[in-house]
């Protein structure tokens, strides 16, 4: 009971105070500001609560890390590029920055086209909806509890006894030798992004689902007139015509990806060559406290991220 | 968001085919369905099987005898003197995702009635700055974020922000700056698109912006609060980076993200457990998402699908 109060109490202190304190700001400047500091005040008050989170745990934040890459571990003497040096040539660093190129090019690219497929299937289906809400429902559970799901899957017993582990034993009914499928570099990483396809192919598909509804009927019957094939309408008409939906799909894929951490610390943490990028950095910063080399790893993957929010943020706009 | 254009699907797209095409489809939608399905098939099984059954054979073999049993769940629930409960990680978990929810809700109300009826100078770049920042990676913020929480900042010898040694306000502040881009996003194209009559009656009425807010503008809001709500929930309730830099393992802070990724590290070999706290893990969520697919799916396409 101890526990459940307290847990309320939080909850209730921490959304209600919100409201009363944005709330409260709003109404006394409304109700005791003169004419001329309502006016100055306005954007602040409602500008203000987004501008000061952003400044105090983004912007600065970030800014810091930058500054410490350039530090030593413990942050306090200047070392240069020494830390980043260490980002592109250490073996550690080296065989995450590979398998994060693997990760980004083969879970985008399984998740974008069984994405489309399934949405595209489900609309001759029988039961369109019920088709897409299981390739979805991964999407709505922790990347945790689906790493679990795939570890019993994925469970290793030695040849002599039983398999207990689908994925084995279907390798054992099919006539060949079990395999241990977190160990066995470099095949185990193909296993963890098998994971992540499972997890994220709903993202893709509700997104072109909700897409291809928009494709104007005119035009396919126009194509399909024509004596074009339903590939041919696929790729000449209806691709074209959700093409900005299809690269947000894509960008919000790559970053995802490229941001996955979950998987690998529940399946591998990292061993038998399966590291990632957002996996060492965690590793460097917070259990070996180098502070300089985890900072550098983080600014790596900002790099490879900041052409994409730069992209991303002008598709939205351009889209509103 | 506001009302999307849609169009009847070409029958020409939709037709489901007799020919060859058609079947192969058919199947490939069978197979991929199967292959979605039966994962988590077999971690619900499993997690009513015993433990020596679920540590000698497959969870295929049971059908024909078969007695579950929910021990495990009550095992899982209640859990031990060396390990904490899911009971309480459960709460834990609500713990965080409530507030984490409402606080970047109500900021994010806010933002999008300035983004969109308050007239200032570099709106619209501010605006575009916070749609960049909506796939920011939070790992670039992470070291000096926790350790601004717990030590503060200092330039020299000046404190310019104390310590805030609250490890669960700094989880809501991290999730609530890390989703409000998001919220912005989708909040500001549903208050951006309210007719501008509306609230100039009102303001004509000798409403100020406080009533306006209140009364008009929050209201008819509340379709796109549920769609960002529903989302950003699902969001940090499943979230296990947040938590486990700035909570760690504690019995007392710790989600059920934590408490399972410890448990499948130190209990690998105890399946019937592991699969009973997953499920536990999950139900909440598939709860949730089975309810209010809807607004899930709305929050999670916005901004993707041409309207």
């Amino acid at each position: 009971m101890d526990i459940l109060t307290r847990a309320l109490t939080a909850i209730a202190f921490g959304s209600v105070g919100v409201v009363v304190i944005l709330g409260g700001i709003l109404w006394s400047v409304e109700r005791f500001g003169g004419r001329r500091l309502r006016r100055v005040a306005r954007p602040w008050v409602f500008l203000g609560p987004l501008g000061l989170i952003i400044g105090v745990l983004v912007v600065l934040p970030t800014i810091r890390t930058v500054y410490l890459s350039f530090m030593d571990r413990a942050g306090r003497e200047f070392v240069g590029v020494e830390n980043l040096i260490w980002a592109f040539t250490s073996d550690t660093a080296l065989i995450a920055l590979r398998n994060n190129v693997l990760w980004v090019v083969v879970v985008t690219g399984l998740t974008v086209v069984i994405g489309m497929l399934v949405a595209i299937i489900s609309e001759r289906v029988r039961f369109p909806r019920l088709f897409r809400s299981i390739v979805f429902m991964p999407m709505a559970i922790s990347a945790v509890g689906a790493s679990v799901i795939w570890k019993l899957v994925y469970t290793y017993r030695p040849e002599t006894s039983e398999q207990i582990g689908l994925f084995n034993q279907i390798l054992v009914w099919l006539g060949s030798e079990p395999m241990a499928v977190f160990t066995q570099a470099p095949w185990n990483n193909f296993f963890l992004m098998w994971i992540m396809v499972w997890v994220w192919t709903g993202f893709p598909t509700v997104v072109f689902a909700a897409a291809l509804r928009t494709v104007p009927s005119e035009l396919v019957e126009a194509a399909a007139l024509d004596g074009a094939s339903q590939p041919t309408i696929y790729f000449s008409v209806v691709f074209p015509y959700i093409r900005s939906t299809i690269s947000v799909v894509i960008i919000a894929t790559v970053v995802t990806v490229l941001k996955v951490f979950d998987i690998i610390r529940v399946s591998t943490n990292g061993l038998y060559d399966t590291n990632v990028i957002a996996n060492e950095m965690i590793q460097q910063s917070f259990r070996l406290l180098d502070s300089g080399r985890g900072s550098a790893l983080a600014l790596v993957l900002f790099l490879i991220i900041a052409p994409l929010m730069w992209l991303n943020a002008r598709e939205m706009k351009a889209q509103r | 968001m506001t009302s999307t254009r849609t169009h009847t699907p070409s029958r020409v797209l939709t037709s489901p085919g007799r020919s060859p095409w058609g079947v192969a489809l058919g199947a490939l939608a069978v197979v991929i369905s199967l292959v979605w399905v039966i994962p988590t098939i077999g971690l619900l099984v499993t997690s009513v099987r015993t433990k020596e059954a679920a540590s000698q054979t497959g969870w295929w073999t049971v059908f024909g005898e078969f007695a579950p049993t929910l021990d495990n769940y009550f095992e899982v629930l209640q859990g031990s003197a060396t390990q904490a409960g899911f009971l309480q990680a459960t709460i834990n978990s609500l713990a965080i995702a409530v507030p984490s929810t409402v606080i970047p809700l109500t900021v994010a109300v806010f933002a999008a009635y300035g983004f969109s009826w308050v007239d200032f100078r570099g709106r619209d770049t501010m605006f575009l700055f916070v749609l960049a920042l909506m796939i920011m990676p939070v790992h670039m913020a992470l070291v000096p974020l926790l350790s601004g929480f717990s030590r503060g900042v200092s330039v020299g010898e000046v404190v310019i922000i104390p310590a805030l040694n609250q490890p669960l306000l700094a989880v809501w502040l991290v999730h609530t700056a890390y989703g409000l881009p998001l919220a912005v996003y989708i909040l500001r194209n549903f208050v951006a698109a309210l007719p501008k009559e509306l609230i100039d009656a009102a303001r004509v009425d000798g409403a100020n912006e406080f009533q306006v807010f209140v009364r008009i503008v929050f209201p008819l809001t509340i379709p796109a609060i549920a769609a960002f709500g529903i989302f950003q929930f699902l969001w940090v309730f499943n979230d296990y980076l947040i938590p486990v830099i700035f909570l760690g393992l504690d019995p007392g802070t710790a989600p059920l993200t934590v408490r399972l990724a410890d448990m499948a590290g130190t209990l690998g070999e105890d399946q019937h457990l592991l699969a009973a706290g997953a499920f536990i893990s999950m139900a909440l969520p598939l709860v949730v998402f089975f309810s209010l697919q809807r607004y899930f799916i709305q929050g999670l396409t916005a901004g993707a699908v041409k309207e």
